[in-house]
């Protein structure tokens, strides 16, 4: 085990139990037992700490891989357009009026996941290219975009058009295990497909001709970051609508710990995608706010700053 | 053997056959645009000729899976990139992602890939803080840790100055003795001439010759490709290419 993942490890053993205590009911387990503390803890805080730890860790490897897959530190999982997709799904159940059916929000979100991957995988083609690959996914991106834009403009509710609003902005309140059964899953096996195109995105440090060289299909590397990305992201989107940033941030913090290879940076940044959106959903909801700071907002003000100081640091380099 | 057969590509390689034969070094040499890295390119298996066939031994290129091809043949592109500032031992290693070695056979040979490119020192160095001979030295060590039969590359000597130029030059001399096949996209005629055991001259996508440098690399054969006059001074072994009259 490399020491980052170590201390991540660690560091996450002592967060995850903190963040069940913290909320707008603060539960002390030194003083005296809050009412209903049982039934806030295992029905509220726990799905939530879980869910925020299984969204991060997908985010987070995602953010990895996507950097590792384009060799770009400022590439995020949102690129590849199926961010958007999934999140056009879930507009599109809201504006059916289906969203209040147990299950079917999540439903349309992956529906519109996988829509995304398939017409991404039908875009790009055989060619195996990153950069036709990347622009095909930002053509998604904005399709979908002005797709969700006219489906709020021509809601049929007040009422409809509020909801998409809002849950566009990510959050974790009012999740339930529900959330985790469909989340879990789905992000495991999305890291696990990451993991396995570790080798192929360590050859490509050396550019696309000599990763291909070295064995790498190109082809075959594409169809796993559809499906390692595909599966994370659209897990993330389906249980927490757009929550951006992780998956740029994180990566890019922790590659200074690890060797540099982009396989060895996949599971420090699943963990420290874990960490992060634990902490910052706990801070959402000690913030004394009159209503709770969304999520996706939260690390969107978080990142911005970050991301500019980025910027900062490569015009520096530039010069 | 490594065999192009009536290979075409569009714009770049009409009807280019050549045998090369392992133990050997070949130097590809031929004015810019004249197909060289093409050529290189579909004989590693990485460019897909419009026509013709790729041979390796008995099997075509194109049969091979990624993996077994990638075992024999090593490949060094020409201005490789190194995307992120891994250490030289890093970097190297990574010439062992086709094998499925077990971790002490990757380590010798990793550690013999760096002896012999003299890297040792610098192996926990990171990639940014090289300067482009030691660079050019490293990527060649990631070649030579694939341990690979054939070594394909295009303008290795590039960056190196004229001592690090010599000291590769050496080592691929070894690598031929020790039965490897050494191909090399050159552009520089002497080195061609003193250090290659056969020559390819490319010119606008055709072979125009193809044998021993000094058959091959002769006054007209110059003038035609580069349009230049040039002429051969000294012995053989150590000629040296003056240009004009």
């Amino acid at each position: 085990m490399t020491r980052p993942v170590a201390w991540l490890l660690v560091t996450l053993a002592i967060a995850f139990p903190l963040s069940l205590l913290a909320g707008r009911v603060w539960i002390d387990p030194f003083a005296s037992p809050v009412p209903n503390a049982l039934i806030i803890l295992t029905e509220l805080r726990l799905p939530r700490s879980v869910l925020a730890l299984v969204l991060g860790a997908g985010l987070g490897a995602a953010g990895a891989a996507m950097q590792g897959y384009l060799r770009n530190p400022l590439a995020d999982p949102g690129l590849f357009g199926i961010a958007p997709g999934a999140a056009l799904g879930a507009v599109l159940s809201f504006w059916t009026g289906l969203a209040g059916t147990q299950w079917l929000l999540p439903l349309f979100a992956l529906l519109g996941a996988g829509s995304a991957m398939a017409l991404l995988s039908l875009i790009a083609g055989r060619s195996g290219s990153a950069l036709l690959f990347t622009l095909a996914g930002m053509m998604i991106a904005s399709l979908a975009g002005a797709m969700m834009s006219l489906a709020i403009s021509l809601s049929p509710t007040p009422f409809a058009m509020s909801e998409i609003v809002t849950w566009l902005m990510g959050a974790l309140s009012d999740r339930s295990w529900n959330d985790v059964v469909i989340a879990a899953p789905l992000t495991l096996a999305g890291i696990a497909v990451l993991l396995r195109a570790g080798p192929s995105l360590d050859a490509l440090t050396l550019g696309e001709q000599a990763a291909r060289s070295l064995g790498v299909d190109p082809r075959a590397l594409q169809w796993l970051m559809i499906g390692g990305i595909g599966l994370t992201v659209g897990a993330s989107v389906a249980a927490a609508g757009i929550i951006g940033f992780v998956g740029l941030i994180v990566p890019h913090l922790l590659r200074r710990f690890t060797d540099g290879r982009p396989s060895q940076l996949i599971v420090p940044s699943a963990l420290a995608g874990a960490l992060l959106v634990l902490i910052a959903d706990a801070l959402c909801r000690v913030l004394p706010l009159q209503s709770e700071l969304r999520l996706g907002i939260a690390l969107s003000l978080l990142g911005a700053p970050f991301f500019l100081a980025l910027l900062l640091r490569l015009r520096r380099e530039l010069v | 053997m490594l065999r192009a057969e009536h290979l075409c590509l569009s714009g770049r390689l009409d009807d280019v056959s050549a045998a090369l034969q392992p133990g050997q070094i070949t130097a590809i040499v031929g004015p810019n645009g004249a197909g060289k890295s093409s050529l290189l390119a579909c004989l590693a298996g990485l460019l897909k000729a419009d026509s013709g066939s790729e041979m390796l031994d008995s099997a075509a290129l194109a049969s091979l899976a990624p993996q077994a091809r990638a075992r024999a043949i090593g490949y060094l592109p020409q201005s490789p990139e190194v995307a992120w500032d891994v250490s030289v031992e890093t970097l190297v290693a990574l010439g062992r992602l086709p094998w499925r070695a077990g971790a002490e056979a990757n380590r010798a040979a990793i550690d013999a890939a760096l002896t012999t490119m003299d890297l040792e020192h610098l192996r926990h160095r990171p990639v940014s803080r090289l300067s482009g001979g030691e660079r050019a030295r490293a990527l060649m060590a990631r070649v030579l840790a694939g341990q690979p039969r054939w070594i394909l590359a295009d303008e290795p000597l590039a960056n190196l100055d004229l001592a690090h130029q010599q000291t590769l030059l050496g080592v691929l001399r070894d690598q031929a003795r020790a039965g490897t096949g050494v191909v090399m996209v050159m552009h520089g005629l002497a080195e061609a001439m003193n250090h290659a055991d056969r020559v390819l001259v490319l010119f606008e996508g055709h072979l125009l010759a193809d044998g021993p440098p000094e058959a091959v690399l002769d006054c007209a054969t110059i003038r035609r490709a580069w349009g230049i006059d040039a002429r051969w001074l000294g012995e053989a072994g150590g000629r040296a290419l003056v240009v004009g009259n």
